[in-house]
């Protein structure tokens, strides 16, 4: 498997580089990043349904569309995001599990590719298939402004209802909280890249600007739906 | 039928069969190993979804064919689907040319999720030379499911 740290902080390019390599690369890839503050929503999802667009806009909060499915969610710097992409013979758990092995905090639990801690949600995660590939990626509530994210996502009552909860911020919480740790996510980050990291070709960083460029930036894609 | 390991399967299995026997038509069905069938008759194979396939993604939630009538190489991408959190391609498993698809399904996706291989199916293609030692048999499908 080859280990990229990607240093972007620009989730239009994050997220095209995510399917570049998904879609040329023959490699397995792990590979860890973080978005400056924006608004990630499912490749189905109605933003004006999931999003608060006057708050995103006066926050100066970008909304992206990713091509995985599943709900919307706030990134911040305090938020960790890992991908796996590789060929299906790895298992969603499996990836799952190595993620995990490498967080090495006890007292977590998986629901539905989800990861809890206490009963709160801590890790949500989503997939793409592509033939014999997939992309499976996930978020890390590392320190992520909850308030902020309680005021831009606005998931409909009947959503909220079905995980029989009050609101989006009673789900979740920041792992920084949860095991009282004193580091910083910079720090955070430093200990969850304990690897020899390989270098991201530069002709998939070349494409992968184009690519957000002519895909993830436009409004064609954002507003799809 | 030995396509009881899956309730689900077993029960849409059923219902197919006694359509099949109703209509008298001549029709043979074939697999891939991308959990879609194809059910052909005289120079038309009707597409869908498995129940198998069904079956682990629990529940389809969007549909979104990508191609028009017309048209189509294998391979070619055919439409995407999003089940909890799972976006996958689906992509054509043979050539030919889209004559039909499934209007039903804009209406009610329950169609696809409780009956894929009879009422929800997907579309029907007009095939350019069927070859059906490209493709798995009832049996070597299931062998492959289990």
């Amino acid at each position: 498997m080859l280990y990229y740290y990607n240093q972007s902080k620009d989730p239009f390019f994050n997220l095209a580089l995510e399917e570049l390599l998904l879609k040329s690369s023959v490699d397995n890839i792990f590979m860890l990043w973080r978005n400056q503050k924006a608004v990630i929503v499912g490749r189905n999802q109605n933003i004006n349904q999931e999003v608060d667009i006057d708050f995103a806009k006066h926050n100066q909060i970008p909304i992206v569309r990713r091509i995985t499915g599943g709900g919307a969610v706030y990134h911040d710097l305090g938020t960790i995001n890992f991908s796996f992409i590789t060929t299906k013979e790895y298992t969603v758990e499996k990836l799952l599990y190595l993620f995990l092995e490498r967080l090495c905090i006890d007292s977590l639990t998986t629901e539905r590719n989800d990861v809890l801690m206490n009963g709160k949600k801590i890790i949500g995660t989503a997939q793409y298939e592509n033939g014999d590939r997939r992309l499976f990626h996930g978020s890390v509530l590392f320190d992520t402004d909850l308030v902020i994210l309680g005021k831009v996502l606005t998931p409909c009552k009947e959503k909220l209802d079905r995980h029989s909860v009050s609101s989006v911020l009673s789900r979740v919480a920041n792992l920084k909280e949860l095991i009282l740790t004193t580091l910083n996510t910079d720090e955070f980050m430093e200990k969850l890249v304990n690897f020899n990291c390989d270098a991201i070709p530069e002709n998939y960083i070349e494409q992968a600007l184009l690519l957000s460029k002519s895909k993830y930036e436009t409004h064609e894609w954002r507003d799809k739906i | 039928m030995t396509f009881l390991s899956f309730k689900i399967c077993n029960c849409t299995f059923l219902y197919y069969s006694k359509l099949e026997e109703n209509t008298m038509e001549t029709k043979e069905k074939y697999y891939t190993k991308g959990h879609l069938f194809l059910e052909v008759s005289g120079d038309v194979a009707k597409i869908g979804l498995t129940s198998y396939a069904i079956s682990m993604l629990r529940e389809i939630t969007y549909l979104e064919f990508t191609c028009g009538l017309g048209d189509i190489a294998k391979g070619e991408q055919l439409a995407f689907l999003e089940s909890i959190k799972i976006v996958q391609e689906l992509v054509s498993p043979v050539a030919g040319r889209i004559v039909k698809f499934n209007d039903a399904l804009f209406k009610d996706l329950v169609l696809l999720n409780k009956t894929p291989e009879t009422l929800g199916w997907l579309c029907e293609i007009e095939v350019d030379g069927f070859a059906p030692e490209d493709y798995l048999t009832e049996t070597e499908y299931m062998a492959l499911c289990q």
